[in-house]
């Protein structure tokens, strides 16, 4: 219970920190919509570790079963995703096959997501709980949100250069969905110490998420 | 106490404003409307929160915390994005009519805990029902709300984007639900829709919003 707690409450308050940089910076002085959907994640990643907070401090752990925490989460990754698919993709990538390549190789990312977490949590397989179901849920968001922010890595973006002015972002959300796929496992698997790791990272990268985001994207108008 | 007392409290607040609604015009009438939808989806809602009920076998602890505000959220957001997709996507005037929806939802909501607690209610706790009810359900129905009128400007945002706003409500109206039924941090139940109302409504005053639309519209 302690180290939920603890890998909890540290998220939530760097999570909240980003947020309210996000509020500050990027909603009440109408920035793009692509930077205020980011900042509507980081408050999904809020509300989802406060929720799981609360179960901690009012029930103990967290329950065994659905709960959710995992639809905040899967709402976080959701904003992420809708951002870059919804928002900016296209103004980098316009369908010729020149750039097919790229596009084949983004398919890494969530490959290895979804294949981490299905080769550390097999054995858990053959007695499939709602909880594993959902996670799986998540894992699948994840999934597509990382292949968004590996081909905004990866992909030269010669026209406009958009995409390549926020590559920082993206590694930090990439890093983000690979060290959340992590505590999950962990999570799943009782992985104590990996679990405190994971959550560590995690709140780190919500801490600087936003503001590299901004920094970045303060490019756009220079380009 | 009356099986159907739900329905008779509904009937008793609902009756009234159908009442008042021809003599209004313009902005209030379309809000009061928006009220009055949240007054039904509350009804609505109770029914669907009743079946879900009998079908699973948790506990209400369980319920109240992870399935209902997934029910209650859904339904209040339809009238939402139906009225979003089908008349007008203005973030200054959906904001205004998710809220009540919201209030509304929460209109009827309290009288139905007042009921069921009657041995127990004070002035105390309708203050303190009434605003942390009130500004939750409001607040997160404007969330969805005010994402709505972003997300409709792009296709590609439709699914994930609502999905994506209904979540977040859902999980801020969870977290809500989880702090007014524990012992120790009930009171933080208060704090946490009062604390996002705020600032949120003082920037929105303070950015001139509501002055513009009122005058606008208003015909």
């Amino acid at each position: 219970m302690f180290i939920g707690v603890i890998t909890n409450a540290v998220i939530l308050c760097t999570s909240l920190i980003g947020f309210l940089y996000g509020v500050f910076f990027i909603l009440i002085h109408q920035r793009p919509l692509y930077l205020k959907m980011v900042v509507l994640a980081m408050a999904c990643m809020l509300v989802s570790r406060g929720y799981i907070l609360l179960q901690y401090l009012v029930k103990g752990e967290e329950p065994a079963v659905f709960h959710v925490g995992m639809l905040g989460l899967m709402g976080c990754f959701l904003f992420l995703f809708s951002a870059n698919y919804g928002m900016i993709d296209r103004l980098a990538d316009d369908g010729s096959m020149q750039f097919m390549r790229y596009r084949i190789v983004c398919w890494l990312a969530p490959l290895i997501i979804v294949g981490g977490f299905i080769g550390f949590c097999l054995q858990k397989f053959s007695n499939p709980g709602s909880k594993l179901i959902t996670y799986l849920a998540v894992i699948l968001i994840i999934a597509l949100s990382s292949r968004y922010h590996f081909k905004h890595l990866i992909f030269p973006d010669v026209e406009y250069g958009v995409v390549r002015a926020i590559r920082g972002y993206n590694a930090v959300a990439l890093l983000l969905c690979i060290s959340t796929m992590v505590m999950i496992i962990a999570d799943i698997n009782g992985y104590t110490g990996v679990y405190l790791g994971a959550g560590f990272t995690i709140s780190l990268l919500c801490l600087i998420l936003i503001p590299i985001l901004k920094k970045e994207a303060t490019k756009w108008t220079k380009i | 106490m009356d099986q159907n007392m739900i329905y008779i409290l509904f009937i008793c607040i609902i009756v009234p404003i159908l009442l008042m609604l021809p003599l209004l015009t313009g902005r209030s009438r379309l809000l009061m409307w928006f009220m009055t939808i949240g007054i039904f989806a509350c009804l609505f809602a109770a029914g669907v929160n009743g079946f879900v009920k009998s079908c699973v076998s948790f506990d209400l602890y369980y319920i109240t915390t992870n399935l209902t505000p997934v029910m209650e959220e859904i339904i209040k957001a339809l009238p939402i994005l139906y009225y979003a997709f089908l008349f007008d996507s203005d973030k200054n005037k959906l904001i205004p009519l998710a809220f009540a929806v919201g209030v509304g939802f929460a209109v009827l909501e309290n009288m139905i805990i007042l009921t069921q607690n009657f041995e127990t209610v004070s002035v105390f706790w309708a203050v303190i029902r009434g605003f942390a009810s009130g500004l939750m359900h409001g607040i997160c129905t404007a969330i969805v709300g005010y994402g709505i009128s972003f997300i409709k400007t792009r296709k590609k945002l439709f699914v994930s984007g609502t999905f994506a706003l209904l979540t977040l409500a859902i999980t801020y109206h969870s977290v809500f639900n989880t702090l007014v039924q524990s012992e120790a941090y009930r009171y933080w139940g208060f704090v946490q829709p009062v604390c996002t109302y705020i600032p949120f409504i003082v920037f929105y005053i303070k950015s001139g919003k509501v002055k513009n639309y009122a005058g606008g519209n208003d015909k």
